[in-house]
């Protein structure tokens, strides 16, 4: 019986879906995060009679053929990178980037990885790091007795010290863009690395061309739409019990088979 | 009276494939551009030996062929960019390993050398054959409703949109692929929507009757295969009491 294996994919299939979606929703509030998408494909096809078979001795030939599917998998969990609303914060270290692009950070472990989630802090020592103390690239210092920190549009970030007049630019925000930005692996705590997929980052500064700007005191919500969340989620559910209804049907005609010489 | 049960048989076979085809149907209803397929029946005349059984022939089913539905899936709205549905009929090129395929699912991406490529990554070919270059610097694309791709307001490429004359040479290959013997014929003048994609054509209400017919004929079909050997008992009791 075939079709009991057919939809068991089917079932594996939507329950992934289910997986993805969960995480959606979970992360509506997680900031800088991009929605995934699971993307479904046909298995491969048992040709039974191949089309174009020729079926008796005067040459017809088989318009069709009997081709059946082996059921389902997940091609791809796509990672939607269109832009999150922004939301204002007041805080200076709060960045957004709008439009194209990337903060780079710096692992412990000296590795490159990439983030949307402007919501930085200062260490201990002066350094602009992450939520989680990585220091983000390409590696500011904010001096003692700082007044005010500001970040333009185009990424020039910029110190009014105590007792002097004048500003004093101390450092300069870059971003990085792949030509595969759904490429990129996430390693969680909204933080992605390159692969091969990805290709290289391409590293320029905010507003250049191809490239967004930064806007401070804002931070870039999660892309997540709760309705379209939650109506992916009915349509998945229905769909695994329709899987599951195949999987009765196929279990009935076995067991009327089963019981034939009762 | 053998002939019932081969002919029973014959039934309970097909609906056993018919069945693989409705849960394949079932497991493909989220799948973006899947085609449905329906297995179509058809009369088998096995001519026996009249001499031992009493008929010239016996009338079986076989399945013929399994056929795809073409019609089109609804549109979703996906708001991305690299995603297309085609108005119409028609599909987009794809160059695999295998030779040129042919897709109705249109989310594609840009792969690391600027190539529009599929979720696995095979090249999307344009009208006339050849690989789609996207410029990641030059901004978002925008896609006219005839499938011309932009960039700054210049053409980069026009998405190739190919039609066969007749559907049924295309054959299925997994992956939401569909392979030809024959080439398509480029579309002049192609319906493209930009932000969209093509779901599922299966209709699951219509899966879901097809699934209940399909198991009452396999009781009916069981119900003949155990009438016909009651007959059989009866018969020899009938039989072996007059000897």
């Amino acid at each position: 019986m075939k079709s009991l294996s057919i939809a068991a994919t089917g079932m594996l299939a939507q329950q992934r879906n289910v997986e993805v979606i969960s995480n959606n929703i979970a992360n509506l509030n997680t900031v800088g995060y991009k929605r995934q998408r699971a993307e479904f494909q046909d298995l491969l096809y048992q040709t039974i009679e191949r089309p174009g078979a020729i079926s008796s001795a005067t040459g017809a030939v088989v318009p069709n053929g009997v081709q059946i599917g082996a059921g389902v998998k997940t091609g791809s969990v796509y990672r939607i990178t269109e832009q999150g609303a922004v939301t204002s914060t007041g805080n200076d270290f709060d960045l957004a980037v709008s439009g194209k692009g990337l903060f780079r950070v710096e692992l412990p472990d000296g590795r490159e990885a990439y983030t949307r989630a402007g919501n930085f802090a200062v260490s201990a020592d002066g350094r602009i790091v992450t939520e989680d103390g990585y220091e983000v690239l390409p590696g500011i210092t904010v001096p003692q007795d700082v007044v005010k920190v500001s970040v333009s549009k185009d990424g020039v970030v910029e110190a009014q010290i105590a007792g002097e007049q004048n500003s004093r630019e101390i450092g300069q925000i870059e971003l990085a863009t792949f030509f595969n930005e759904s490429g990129l692996e996430a390693i969680g705590d909204n933080l992605l690395i390159e692969t091969t997929a990805s290709g290289e980052p391409i590293l320029g500064n905010p507003d250049d061309p191809g490239f967004g700007s930064i806007l401070q005191g804002y931070l870039e919500n999660a892309n997540v739409d709760p309705v379209q969340e939650i109506t992916a989620l009915i349509a998945a559910q229905r769909a695994y019990e329709m899987n599951a209804r195949v999987i009765d049907a196929s279990d009935q005609m076995l067991q009327v088979n089963a019981n034939l010489n009762n | 009276m053998d002939n019932a049960i081969t002919a029973a048989l014959s039934r309970q076979i097909v609906l056993e494939r018919a069945l693989a085809t409705t849960a394949n149907n079932v497991a493909n209803q989220t799948t973006a551009g899947f085609k449905a397929d329906h297995v179509s029946f058809r009369e088998y005349i096995a001519r026996i030996d009249a001499a031992t059984t009493g008929d010239s022939d016996v009338s079986l089913v076989e399945d013929a062929d399994t056929y795809t539905d073409f019609s089109a899936g609804s549109v979703e709205q996906t708001f991305r960019d690299l995603d297309f549905a085609i108005d119409g009929d028609g599909f987009f090129s794809i160059e695999t390993p295998s030779g040129k395929a042919y897709t109705r699912d249109g989310r594609f991406s840009v792969n690391n050398y600027g190539e529009l490529v599929t979720r696995s990554g095979a090249q999307v070919l344009d009208a006339g054959g050849a690989p789609i270059l996207i410029d990641p610097e030059a901004g978002p694309v925008v896609a006219t409703n005839e499938g011309e791709l932009q960039q700054n307001g210049t053409t980069v490429a026009q998405l190739g949109v190919f039609r066969f004359d007749d559907n049924r040479a295309l054959r299925k290959a997994g992956d939401n692929l569909f392979y030809s013997d024959t080439e398509g014929r480029a579309v002049s003048i192609p319906h493209v929507r930009q932000g969209f994609t093509e779901t599922s054509n299966v209709n699951p209400v219509a899966a879901m009757t097809d699934l209940i017919e399909i198991s009452r004929s396999y009781d009916e079909a069981a119900r003949l295969l155990e009438t016909t050997h009651q007959l059989e008992l009866q018969a020899i009791d009938k039989l072996s009491a007059t000897a």
